[in-house]
């Protein structure tokens, strides 16, 4: 149930981003809803104050229109930055400051998938640093509240094996981005509900996939978006702590599927997460030396580096077994 | 064998950690006064300070902004890249007001936001074409972001205004 209020300047509610309290105020009360089941607020009641500001207005200005693309255009300066949807809208972060302020189309507003994937999990994107969160290119499986993270480069197949190991029985938290933050019990890991993509050729590993059509995703590529928990009936974890990492390498051999696993130490470890970690302006510098004490936590976790290839079923069955026995032990 | 090839992976980092093109190289730095603003102009091409003047703007080339009330960049793109910018033959402002804030938008893309206290003018410039058009816009843009925070002036800015109460 989604918990909000309705005052002369529209509806307020307190959202959850990675476990800090937002406040939301909009004159939508679709928006409310939409913004309300994507951030889920934090069940702690203790939460202090709303750490950040997140204002979205629908514009009935903005008819609708076919723009030139879909995909925001990104420019900053400093801790402040602007997402540019064309007529389709305009989104300002005041990192400093902790606001967001949005003027979204009711196109846009109308398209929840688009919503989601292009605008809300921009917003949770660029706001998550300056409340010292850090963003991980990693998908996030979990078994029994216990989190492994998947880091590699785009195109490696982490998406495809976090949806394959979904379907042995891990709950999916996220394909792509994780956010990690620290709470008082240690670190805990964050996944929003966004549409996972796959490149066409998950098709031959995932028949469903044959009931649909591929499209151009945000970032260009052609690619199938859906949302796992519904398509596929994969379990959904919202949050968990995390238990180890697992750095993957696909390796174009033939022959039989392979499946090898070798410890990470620290420094391979930190080099691999920081390549896909946006750089900070300096005026947010308390946030920045959270994130580096926040890195440095994730640094020592467990990790493994796992060379494979083969079909993602066959795959995921062996690292299953990796994960119990070297991760879970 | 996986083979890496070291420099698509060193580009792939580096467009990886500046997704919110923050970082965007601009060497020419421009300092004047605009109303009663100190703004300071960091742009990738010599050709902006040439329109400043050309605008009868006292520029300072010394650079750099330290002492700037309102730090904007302006990014040119030659005429080949027109399409992929500009949505309109005609420039649209759209002003938005939230609170004590306000902001623009151009349909070039182009951008400024002034929210007293803590940031006082920040601004993103777009100018595409040949350079006459590319003057022309940074004209326009600067009319109207002066206009933006001259209150009166603002509401006679042609294009649609929103005003939001907060």
């Amino acid at each position: 149930m989604i918990e909000g209020g309705h005052n002369a300047a529209g509806y307020s509610m307190t959202l959850g981003l990675a476990g800090h309290a937002c406040s939301l105020r909009t004159d939508s009360l679709r928006l409310m809803e939409i913004c309300g089941a994507f951030f889920p607020p934090s069940q702690d009641r203790e939460a202090p104050a709303s750490h950040a500001a997140i204002n979205l207005l629908a514009d009935c200005r903005r008819g609708a229109y076919i723009g030139r693309c879909n995909f925001p255009i990104f420019r900053g300066r400093n801790e402040f930055v602007h997402a540019d949807y064309g007529r389709k809208g305009s989104v300002w972060f005041d990192l400093k400051a902790r606001e967001v302020t949005g003027v979204l189309s009711e196109e846009i507003i109308a398209d929840e998938g688009y919503l989601r994937r292009a605008v809300l999990a921009v917003i949770a994107g660029i706001l998550a640093p300056p409340l010292g969160v850090i963003a991980l290119h990693a998908g996030c499986i979990v078994r029994d509240g216990r989190a492994i993270l998947l880091s590699a480069p785009s195109g490696v197949g982490k998406s495809t094996l976090s949806l394959a190991l979904a379907l042995r029985g891990w709950s999916l938290l996220s394909d792509e981005w994780t956010f990690v933050s620290d709470a008082p019990n240690g670190l805990s890991v964050w996944g929003m509900q966004t549409s996972i993509k796959l490149l066409p050729d998950a098709k031959l590993f995932f028949p469903e996939l044959s009931a649909l059509s591929p499209a151009i995703s945000l970032n260009g590529e052609l690619s199938y978006e859906i949302d796992p928990w519904s398509f596929l009936g994969v379990d959904r974890a919202v949050d968990a702590t995390p238990y180890g990492i697992v750095f993957l390498e696909r390796v174009m051999e033939s022959g039989a599927p392979i499946c090898h696993a070798s410890h990470a130490d620290d420094e391979e470890t930190m080099q691999a997460l920081l390549e896909g970690i946006e750089e900070q302006p300096e005026t947010i510098a308390e946030q920045n030396r959270t994130r580096q004490s926040l890195m440095q936590q994730i640094c020592r976790l467990p990790a493994l580096k796992v060379r494979f290839s083969g079909e993602p079923a066959v795959v995921a069955a062996d690292m299953d077994e990796i994960l119990m026995e070297q991760l879970y032990a | 064998m996986l083979e890496r090839d070291s420099s698509i992976a060193q580009k792939v980092a580096a467009a990886a950690t500046d997704l919110l093109h923050r970082r965007i190289p601009l060497p020419y730095s421009f300092q004047f006064v605009l109303g009663e603003f100190a703004v300071c102009i960091e742009t990738d091409s010599g050709l902006m300070g040439e329109a400043l003047h050309s605008f009868n703007l006292s520029v300072d080339f010394t650079g750099g902004a330290a002492n700037a009330e309102w730090e904007i960049a302006v990014e040119t793109h030659d005429e080949s890249e027109a399409a992929a910018f500009q949505e309109a033959a005609t420039e649209l402002i759209e002003v938005n007001r939230f609170g004590p804030s306000c902001a623009l938008r151009m349909s070039s893309g182009s951008w400024f936001a002034h929210t007293p206290p803590s940031l006082n003018g920040v601004g993103f410039a777009m100018v595409v074409g040949n350079e006459c058009d590319q003057i022309d816009q940074l004209a326009v843009y600067l009319r109207a972001i002066l206009s933006l925070v001259d209150e009166g002036s603002a509401r006679s800015i042609p294009g649609l205004t929103l005003e939001v109460c907060a």
